[in-house]
């Protein structure tokens, strides 16, 4: 479907409080801003209002980057028209032909915002029923093949059809500096993807190169502290720590059922850091940690 | 010996995060103790049946016969109140009981703690604040849900069917001022943290904990 404009959902369910939430909106925005920025995507304008942000754009390279940018709950590349019956019904109808056929079933979601001559369920029962004669496709309010979503913010109308789900989390740089340990054959991709949707900027700190590519692919460009293999990495990473006044330090430690051993090694690496140490992995299953460091 | 070390102490309230943060420490194996502070008159009664009953489910579904530690906390907090400047009062309070849990482990044997902490979620659990609390104590912290999203702990707590009693009414902390440190600095704290005599009230917290076996 061609667009003019992505609205895009986020928030998490803690955040009340008015500024946290303009502090999360302002930081969101600029992520954003710098993603589209890096992978050269173009766009006229982004805005927040009503709780959600607002990318104008036709650039179809944009959604996919979307799906970088931690805070982001769902997207939705949308279409735009006055907020009048016939101008919606109208824009809906031509978006609904181009994607329902007769063997869909569908539904009309619409939410209203403002001062309209007509409410949200006037819009569901007079767009579902020109669909319906349009395309001959049956309407099926709980389980439909197809949606069709109109959502009216005053004076505008947005008409969309699919809800892409975004990386969720909040967005990075919120919670300030966190360091992570990254060893060989370890799952540090995911334990960084994790400290990073949580908020956290991250460097890294390892004893030998290894590829990061994909680590860099998710959280961009980051800083990387190779030390050397004599010294304790721990303490080295909390030298680091300090002196760039990151407050916690992270590794890739996982928890299983099989390994004994497990809190007795946690508990020498606690002993000897004053920092506390983060262990980002130890509440997923394997199948879960599997599936992050594919990513 | 092997016992020995899975052995952990988990920080339980009545909330929704801290029984999902035991439950999947409980199914990767753990023996843990569960540690309640009574807040009472802070909180209202019925956060103590409310987390005896969080208890009682997750013993059920992972048959375990835990040992259940009710520690009065309220003293500790009327000291807090009284010398400690309002805004810092939750973080001094974690402290407090960080203190007071890690007791508890090393008279148990236990090797860590495990608390239903997650990083940003609600305000004072900011990487400023999680970190000057760690730095209270030397045993390890088990935080399951730190990098989770708030509605895949509200998932897992559907599946191990401790949501419906985790969100009864009373989950209220009348302790918590308006406008709770969000970064929080460990030099300050500790200062702030001096007119206590925190020896003295770990060790009656400790002392006046009552055994529970469910």
């Amino acid at each position: 479907m061609k667009f003019s404009t992505i609205i895009i959902r986020y928030g998490e369910i803690g955040l009340k409080s008015k500024q946290t939430r303009k502090f999360f909106e302002r930081k969101l925005m600029q992520n954003i801003k710098n993603v589209l920025k890096e992978f050269n995507a173009e766009y006229d304008n982004i805005k927040t209002e009503w709780g959600r942000l607002y990318v104008e754009t036709t650039d179809k390279n944009v959604l996919p980057l979307l799906k970088l940018v931690f805070g982001i709950v769902s997207f939705s590349p949308a279409q735009v028209c006055n907020a009048e019956m016939k101008d919606i019904s109208k824009l809906s109808t031509k978006i609904a032909k181009e994607r329902i056929n007769e063997k869909d079933t569908f539904a009309v979601r619409a939410t209203r915002q403002g001062d309209h001559s007509f409410r949200s369920r006037d819009i569901g029962i007079q767009i579902g029923s020109n669909i319906q004669k349009i395309t001959k496709a049956g309407v099926n309010l709980s389980d439909p093949t197809k949606e069709v979503f109109v959502e009216v913010r005053n004076k505008k109308a947005f008409v969309f059809v699919e809800k892409i789900s975004g990386p969720c989390g909040i967005p990075q740089g919120i919670e300030g500096l966190a360091i992570g340990i990254f060893e060989k054959d370890r799952p540090f991709l995911a334990a960084a993807y994790l400290m990073s949707k949580r908020g956290c900027d991250i460097e890294a700190v390892t004893t030998e190169e290894l590829d990061m590519e994909r680590v860099r692919y998710w959280l961009g460009d980051f800083k990387i502290h190779t030390v050397d293999k004599t010294k304790d990495i721990y303490k080295e990473a909390e030298k680091i720590a300090k002196q760039k006044n990151a407050k916690a330090i992270f590794n890739s430690d996982i928890l299983t059922k099989d390994t004994l051993d497990n809190l007795v090694d946690f508990a020498k690496i606690s002993k000897k850091l004053t920092l506390p140490i983060f262990r980002p992995l130890i509440g997923f299953d394997e199948k879960k940690i599997k599936q992050l460091s594919s990513l | 010996m092997a016992k020995k070390a899975r052995k952990v102490v988990s920080l339980i309230s009545g909330g929704i995060d801290s029984p999902v943060a035991t439950a999947l420490m409980l199914e990767k194996g753990l023996e843990v103790i569960f540690v309640h502070f009574d807040s009472r008159p802070f909180t209202c009664s019925s956060v103590i049946d409310k987390t005896r009953d969080l208890v009682g489910i997750l013993s059920r579904r992972y048959k375990i016969k835990p040992k259940f530690y009710m520690v009065p906390h309220s003293k500790v907090q009327t000291e807090i109140l009284d010398n400690i400047d309002h805004k810092s009062l939750c973080v001094i309070c974690r402290r407090m009981m960080y203190r007071i849990a890690e007791k508890i482990a090393k008279k148990e044997n236990a090797l860590a703690l495990v608390t239903g902490e997650n990083l940003g979620q609600v305000a004072s659990q900011t990487l400023d604040n999680l970190s000057v609390e760690d730095a209270t104590i030397k045993i390890p912290v088990l935080r399951p849900l730190l990098s989770y999203d708030k509605n895949e702990v509200i998932k897992i707590a559907k599946e191990v069917n401790t949501y419906w009693v985790s969100i009864l009414p009373g989950s209220c902390c009348k302790f918590t001022p308006k406008f709770p440190e969000t970064h929080a600095d460990l030099k300050v704290i500790e200062k702030m943290e001096s007119t206590l005599n925190i020896e003295k009230l770990v060790a009656e917290a400790v002392q006046n904990a009552k055994v529970e076996n469910l």
